[in-house]
């Protein structure tokens, strides 16, 4: 007797309303309920590390802030610890303080962007627009700090561009208590909700042996009741001096179960944690240099000159972020630079959450790890295949204007 | 008389689908406003219509043509057709010796099965798996408005035996509240309760739109659809929105102006006519535009048990009461 | 669970693997105002020791964190770094462990250690693509990371004759 199957196959992706970024998953189906998952990463393709061994670091930084638009300083920063670290530099105090609340602001933004898009794929379009709404507060204050309201461009080998003056403080201080005043609110609008109760409880379970054998990183492995976060295990910059306790959901709700609502408690929890770091950041930070060297030529010398390796990790809004970096003497360029964004380690928990999960519940289960596909996907420029030669930029030009005469002649 | 019927159903046909989109767009202004948002114009669904109707009309390689140019023509026509049996204001319905409450179910589950049809001829993955819910959806909230509407029309039946119980101008004529006793009150809120809680699930809105859930299948059973008959089907949909609802004030808010201010004659129609369209408004507002934005989309599991066994039940709680009113 | 220094668990990883043990060196960089030491573990092995060497971190804490595995193509080998984490879960007290594996490019043939850690699957299956590194006894799989009409024996990171040179436009001429 061979196996019947019953089942047919869903293909979601790689552009599907649930996702907001190109990944294929194949689902085998029977009714309504998930057999089986196939993940088919890699439709965002740009190649950014290769790109960036042919630029020096300083260059890279802005690249790195581009792999991702919602966690822009977090590439940015792991990048400069890696380099920093390689390169034996020094980071001022004040910049360290600086750097943990642009990171903790990011942290805000991002999460409730999340949350936003969690409740839309729950079909919760009202709490969607409303958080969204919520969120643009952060964003100016982002803008005003950087200049930008995504790719703030604030990092710098060895300390970061742009101070924090009186002002300013006052402005972030302003947008904390308008945040104090909505985090309850937030809460309620999310948790307490019966529909979407519903819909996330017992969902996308990721037991705690599943989450730490597979690696996962952040929010998702948090979620499963594991107190593991870079900014407490491993203290890099100001945190080390404020002290960070990992999140996990049994805070709010008592218990652990690993589901898609835990995740969403540890979010909304962090946002509260942010908010209190960033106000502890802001009255302890001390005086002084914001930059090691203001000097660009005088810092291209000295990575040229300088020789190392190093491995930045940051705690970013998604999870860990690793760079590492290797730096040869003699050359600007970056050696070797690999990346690794927190949805890499996140892509095969999914399989777990996924078991036996319902064709509704897919949405809200991708959603939950925010994943972050660009984040996951940098290689190399690829041609079409089929095609023997590659078209040249003139050869596509004539193709194009002799499609416009043919369309011409049609009229 | 029979030319001047054949006119009013042309005049008819072409007003529910004018407010059907009047009122789509007004839905549309108001759930904005709640979500913080400024929302569309109010003729919004106008534009769209308009702008649909030029665009391409696309047939799948994989379809079954003739299924699926059908289901669109379909559906708008069964949704209009809802108003040829139903009394507006009081005027009595246009083809109310035809057709009583029982077609006027038949008539929404034929606009269903249209909607199911064109999904599943439309042969793409995401519409067959929106068809299927769409069916699951029509299983689960036949039955809870089954049995509503055979306790109104009992009740009927054994307090005025004279006159046609399933007749909606019954309903219109001797308004449900005015003869009930304490029990019965009661009953009936049940019953009104079970029928506003079936409505977003026919009209297929949050939190019950599992068949079009745009996040989880990609517009479901509408993904293939473009142009002239997406078009139809939108006009559809509006039509079948103040369809319900009208039904819902017909039987349980039929009070008319007239007889209170004491006015008769021609003046006594239109004022009751528009007094009814208003009351539409604000039903439709309370039961599916507040439902829309304060819910997130249910599962098709818990639709399914929500309708078997809440729902069920409160409905034939609601016939017990008023079986008891009648006989105690 | 027993935490170890990092000194500690240099020597233990010496004494388990004997000959197979290069070198090791321990890299430490302050964070704050108030200098807190942070450790690094680097350490060199010979890759077929890689399973052993997985098992010793396994007793040290039951789940290591696999960060990541970086690679790089050094002429005549490609090194593969693998970046574990144990310790996790208490303040400033994670370890980070980095460890350099060289293999030939002529037989680029390395252990897989997803059996003891399932979560390092999807960085083998990038090692696999990227540069060329060839594991045992992982399930077949094509492309997680490139796109499937990517030429077959290129690798994006390789500096040599294999590398994508030949996919290169110059797209802003």
């Amino acid at each position: 007797m061979g196996k019947v199957s019953y089942g047919y196959s869903v293909p979601v992706g790689p552009i599907h309303p649930a996702l907001k970024e190109p990944i294929e998953f194949h689902f085998e189906i029977e009714g309504e309920r998930v057999k089986d998952v196939k993940i088919y990463a890699g439709h965002a393709h740009r190649g950014i590390e290769w790109i960036g061994t042919r630029r020096n670091p300083i260059q890279c930084l802005y690249i790195s802030e581009r792999i991702c638009g919602i966690c822009s300083v977090t590439h940015a920063l792991a990048l400069a610890f890696a380099v920093e670290k390689a390169l034996n530099i020094e980071v001022p105090p004040r910049a360290q303080y600086i750097r943990l609340i642009v990171a903790e602001l990011e942290r805000i933004h991002s999460h409730i962007l999340w949350a936003g898009v969690a409740a839309h794929e729950v079909g919760f379009d009202s709490a969607f627009m409303l958080l969204w709404k919520i969120r643009e507060n952060v964003m100016d204050l982002l803008e005003k700090i950087t200049g930008n309201r995504v790719n703030y461009a604030i990092v710098q080998i060895g300390g970061v561009r742009r101070d924090i003056n009186e002002e300013l403080r006052r402005e972030i201080w302003k947008s904390l208590d308008y945040y104090r005043t909505l985090s309850e609110r937030i809460k309620v609008l999310l948790l307490e909700d019966p529909t979407f109760m519903m819909r996330t409880r017992n969902v996308g379970i990721l037991s705690k042996e599943d989450a730490l054998s597979l690696c996962a990183v952040g929010p998702t492995l948090r979620a499963s009741g594991v107190p593991k976060d870079i900014r407490q295990d491993q203290p890099y910059i100001a945190y080390a001096d404020i002290g960070v306790k990992a999140i996990t959901p049994d805070i709010y709700t008592g218990e652990i179960v690993g589901d898609v609502y835990d995740k969403t408690v540890v979010r909304l929890l962090e946002i509260d944690q942010s908010i209190d770091l960033i106000d502890k950041a802001l009255t302890m930070m001390p005086e002084g240099d914001i930059v090691y060297e203001k000097n660009l030529v005088k810092l291209l010398n000295l990575i040229k000159k300088g020789e190392g390796e190093g491995v930045g990790r940051h705690e970013g809004p998604r999870g860990e972020d690793v760079h590492y970096v290797k730096i040869v003497a003699g050359s600007e360029n970056l050696a070797v630079w690999k990346i690794r964004a927190p949805t890499y380690n996140n892509l095969l928990p999914w399989v777990p959450m996924f078991k036996d999960a319902e064709v509704a519940d897919i949405p809200i289960i991708v959603a939950s790890t925010d994943p972050c596909m660009s984040c996951l996907n940098r290689v190399t420029v690829v041609y079409p295949s089929g095609r023997k030669e590659i078209l040249t930029h003139e050869e596509l030009h004539k193709m194009s204007v002799e499609k416009t005469r043919r369309m011409r002649k049609k009229c | 008389m029979l030319a001047l019927k054949i006119l009013l159903t042309i005049f008819l046909s072409i007003f529910v689908m004018f407010v059907g989109l009047l009122y789509k767009g007004i839905d549309r202004k108001i759930a904005a406003r709640l979500q913080a948002r400024f929302g569309p114009p109010i003729i919004q669904p106008f534009y769209d219509v308009i702008k649909l109707l030029q665009k391409e009309n696309i047939v799948p390689e994989n379809a079954v043509p003739w299924i699926f140019n059908g289901a669109p023509w379909l559906a708008l026509l069964a949704s209009i057709s809802l108003f040829f049996y139903q009394p507006m204001g009081s005027l009595p319905p246009l083809l109310g010796d035809r057709g009583d409450i029982i077609l006027i179910i038949y008539i929404f589950t034929v606009a269903a099965i249209a909607i199911v049809a064109g999904g599943f001829a439309s042969g793409s993955p995401f519409a067959t798996v929106g068809a299927q819910r769409e069916m699951v959806l029509l299983m689960s909230y036949e039955f809870p408005l089954a049995t509503a509407i055979i306790a109104l029309a009992w009740y009927y039946s054994k307090t005025f035996p004279d006159l046609p119980s399933f007749s909606l101008y019954t309903y219109v004529l001797k308004p449900i509240w005015s003869n009930l006793g304490v029990l019965g009150v009661f009953g009936a809120l049940l019953i009104l309760i079970a029928i506003l809680v079936v409505t977003p699930a026919e009209l297929g809105k949050i939190p019950f739109d599992i068949a079009e859930a745009e996040t989880e299948i990609a517009e479901g059973v509408m993904v293939e659809y473009s142009g002239k008959n997406y078009a139809l089907f939108y006009i559809a949909d509006g039509v079948k929105t103040i369809g319900m609802t009208a039904l819902i004030v017909n039987l349980f808010f039929p009070w008319n102006l007239s007889s209170i201010l004491g006015i008769s004659g021609m003046g006594a129609y239109i004022l009751d006519f528009l007094f009814f369209w208003i009351k539409v408004l604000v039903l439709l507002t309370f039961s599916v535009t507040l439902v829309r934005v304060a819910f997130a989309r249910l599962k098709v599991d818990q639709i399914a048990s929500l309708y078997w066994f809440p729902l069920l039940l409160t409905s034939m709680v609601g016939l017990l009461l008023m079986v008891c009113d009648k006989l105690v | 669970m027993k935490i170890l220094e990092a000194k500690e668990i240099i020597s233990l990883v010496k004494e388990r693997l004997g000959e197979d043990f290069i070198n090791g060196e321990i890299k430490t960089w302050n964070a704050g105002v108030k200098k807190l030491e942070n450790k690094e573990i680097w350490l060199e092995i010979k890759p077929f020791a890689l399973p052993r060497f997985v098992s010793i971190l396994k007793e040290l804490d039951e789940y290591p964190h696999s960060m990541v595995a970086s690679a790089e193509d050094i002429g005549e080998d490609i090194q593969v770094i693998y970046h574990f984490a144990i310790y996790g879960g208490e303040f400033s007290r994670e370890l980070q462990i980095n460890v350099k594996v060289k293999v030939p490019k002529s037989d680029p043939r390395l252990p897989s250690i997803s059996h003891l850690i399932p979560g390092a699957l999807i960085t083998e299956q990038e090692k696999e693509e990227m540069i060329g590194v060839v594991y045992e006894n992982l399930p077949e799989r094509k492309h997680v990371f490139l796109a499937d009409d990517f030429p077959e024996g290129i690798y994006p990171w390789r500096k040599d004759e294999k590398g994508p040179q030949s996919l290169i436009r110059k797209v802003n001429e």
